[in-house]
């Protein structure tokens, strides 16, 4: 049985003790207690909790983004590596039901060479930390196509350019995404969709899609079921997984560097209002 | 007091290579009568023979002539239906001789064509109207949510434009001791089931060739200029693009007036990528809410046994775009407005496709000028 601990909100230890029954080989426990760390807070203090329970010789499972710079998420591989313990980059996004399809099938080949990726989410808070806000999406983005983004370009918008961001990446081969990210929308259940264009097939992971009609009152209002759940589960269970067998897990420290790395040269790319291009490790302006 | 009945318009079609979407929406109208087609005899023997056939069709005359029959049929209107490269020279020449235009998309593939289509309609003070789509019934109905309000003042929006048809063989199935395929002659035979937008001796991507309708979305419901963009391009799906170096696939980060955003996504994805036309849709962002609009849609779903796999599984309906586009022409010209779409605008949105396309070249924004 593997004993994970829990650093996030009260609302997110909740939420993970309420899925917590359906772990196969793992629970919820105290810190003290456990063999791993599941870590969920606040960007700034990710590389800290991190390097701290790696010293402690506990595995740990550190959601997106892993660190506030580069060096920090090198800081943490750093320290897990030296420690002996399984790192794995959280990012309950991938293990989506809706979002796992659209992998399985460009895996598959169902889709052929991936060219085009568009998302579309829109929340009700704006996180004030913008690492935190876009790079899930940049991750995916990666996750897609494979390896890093070659060209970026990011643009805020809405009051002081803070409502949100539209970040359009190109990739080797000709690639593309954009991104759109929204943060201020009015107080609801929030939107999702992900479209992904092969150069032999498509899939179309929408909310627009599976919303279902509810009627009360005036207004007929539009309602979805969250697979939050299901995503926070499936990821924990891969976490549990690799250390139970000793493998590297579904995503690795250097990935959650990468997704670090592209993550704040869109933020370079925004405040600059300049284009920026990969060239070798290095994303400068174009 | 009694009004009295409003004009009707003879109408010119100066040349209809194309599908005749263009004209047979101007004939959906009572008020618009089509009565010879025209062009110049210069033009090769595929195109009278086509430009015949729709005469044969609407019991017109065929004149291989253009002034000659603007002279001798008493028409106050041009429809303009050629190649893209000859869109601007025959909108010049009907509105030199007084005519109202109404131009099939895209303006031109040349900005400088557009510019001078521009000066003439100025010139000449007629009307011109470039077809779009923006009288949908979805367009229509977001059109209106905007202007009550819906979602605040607009901050953000997002168009997907994605024509699910090949273009002939994919990319990658050109052997290499195989020529690179001729767009001109990929273009004649795609006639025969309407996919010839790109019709020409100069290959045009889809950029060029359908940008005009979801820029035209963005224009009406933004109501603001395009200032710079930022685009990526390429052939990603169909050889015919690839072998001739233009985009089949583009993405294109919109920045506005008023700091409004946006982005266009836009392609020829392949017969196999939607069930239907292709995923339509926009995304609105306000200071008060969003709009996530499917823009086919009402739409009606049919399925029956023994049902071709091309036939579209979804069925727009309720569709009057074709009757609001003339209605709107023929206010403008009786009441001397603009139309919805005008030279103006339509080079404004041409000269948003070239500087897509020159940042997709460079890697760059780049202004729009």
């Amino acid at each position: 049985m593997i004993r994970v601990a829990l650093e996030a909100s009260d609302d997110l230890k909740q939420q993970y003790l309420a899925l917590s029954p359906r772990l196969n080989g793992g629970q919820i426990v105290e810190y003290s207690d456990a063999d791993a760390v599941l870590i969920e807070a606040d960007t700034d203090a990710h590389s800290k909790f991190a390097c701290q329970a790696a010293a402690a010789g506990k595995h740990v499972l550190i959601s997106t983004p892993v660190a506030s710079t580069v060096s920090d998420a090198d800081s943490v591989i750093e320290a897990c590596q030296s420690a002996g313990v399984r790192l794995m980059i959280g990012q309950h996004l991938r293990f989506h039901p809706s979002i796992a399809q659209v992998k399985e099938c460009l895996e598959s080949d169902k889709l052929g060479e991936p060219g085009l990726l568009r998302i579309h989410r829109w929340e009700t808070e704006t996180i004030t930390n913008g690492l935190s806000r876009i790079a899930p999406e940049l991750d995916l983005a990666l996750w897609m196509f494979g390896g890093p983004a070659t060209n970026i370009y990011a643009v805020g918008f809405g009051d002081s350019k803070q409502a949100g961001v539209q970040i359009h990446l190109g990739f080797a081969g000709g690639g593309m995404a954009i991104i759109d990210y929204a943060g201020q929308l009015p107080a609801n259940d929030g939107y999702y969709s992900l479209t992904m264009i092969g150069s032999t097939g498509a899939a179309y992971a929408d909310d627009h899609h599976n919303m279902q009609l509810h009627f009360s009152g005036q207004q007929t209002s539009a309602v979805k079921a969250s697979q939050d759940e299901v995503g926070r589960r499936n990821q924990l269970q891969e976490f549990i997984d690799a250390i139970e067998q000793n493998r590297e897990p579904a995503i690795t420290g250097a990935e959650g560097r990468l997704a670090v790395q592209v993550s704040t040269a869109a933020i370079e790319s925004m405040k600059a209002e300049r284009a920026m291009t990969r060239a070798g490790d290095i994303y400068d302006f174009a | 007091m009694i009004s009295p009945e409003p004009r009707n318009f003879r109408c010119a079609v100066l040349s209809v290579v194309k599908h005749a979407y263009v004209p047979r929406g101007v004939a959906s109208h009572p008020r618009f009568e089509l009565v010879v087609v025209a062009d110049d005899e210069s033009q090769p023997e595929w195109i009278h023979e086509r430009n015949q056939r729709f005469a044969d069709e609407y019991n017109i005359p065929y004149v291989k002539n253009v002034e000659q029959a603007i002279r001798d049929y008493d028409v106050s209107v041009a429809v303009v239906s050629s190649e893209a490269e000859r869109h601007c020279d025959l909108s010049i020449r009907a509105a030199d001789a007084g005519l109202h235009v109404v131009q099939d998309k895209p303006m031109s593939n040349r900005l400088s064509e557009c510019d001078r289509l521009v000066d003439a309609v100025d010139r000449n003070q007629v009307k011109l109207l470039m077809w779009n789509r923006n009288f949908l019934p979805s367009v229509v109905h977001t059109h209106q949510l905007i202007q009550d309000g819906a979602v605040g003042e607009l901050t953000a929006i997002h168009v997907d434009f994605y024509f699910s048809k090949d273009a002939g063989p994919p990319k990658g199935s050109r052997k290499a001791d195989e020529p690179p395929i001729d767009w001109l002659e990929a273009q004649i035979a795609a006639h025969a089931d309407g996919s010839d937008g790109g019709v020409g001796h100069d290959p045009m991507g889809e950029l060029k060739i359908e940008g005009i309708y979801p820029l035209g979305y963005i224009r009406m419901l933004a109501g603001v200029e395009v200032k710079r963009v930022y685009a990526r391009t390429t052939a990603h799906f169909q050889q015919l693009h690839a072998d001739n170096n233009v985009d089949d696939l583009a993405t294109v980060t919109l920045e506005m007036e008023r700091g409004i955003i946006g982005s266009l996504c836009i392609g020829r994805i392949g017969a196999a990528s939607h069930p239907d036309i292709g995923e339509i849709k926009m995304h609105i962002i306000g200071t008060n809410g969003a709009l996530v609009i499917g823009e086919a849609r009402p739409e009606v779903s049919v399925y029956y046994r023994g049902q071709p796999s091309n036939e579209f599984r979804n069925r727009r309906v309720a569709v009057d775009n074709d009757y609001l586009l003339m209605e709107n022409f023929a206010h403008a010209i009786d009441d001397d407005r603009e139309t919805v779409l005008d030279a103006r605008a339509g080079r404004a949105i041409a000269a948003t496709v070239e500087a897509a396309i020159e940042s997709g070249r460079l890697g760059h924004p780049v202004s729009v000028t």
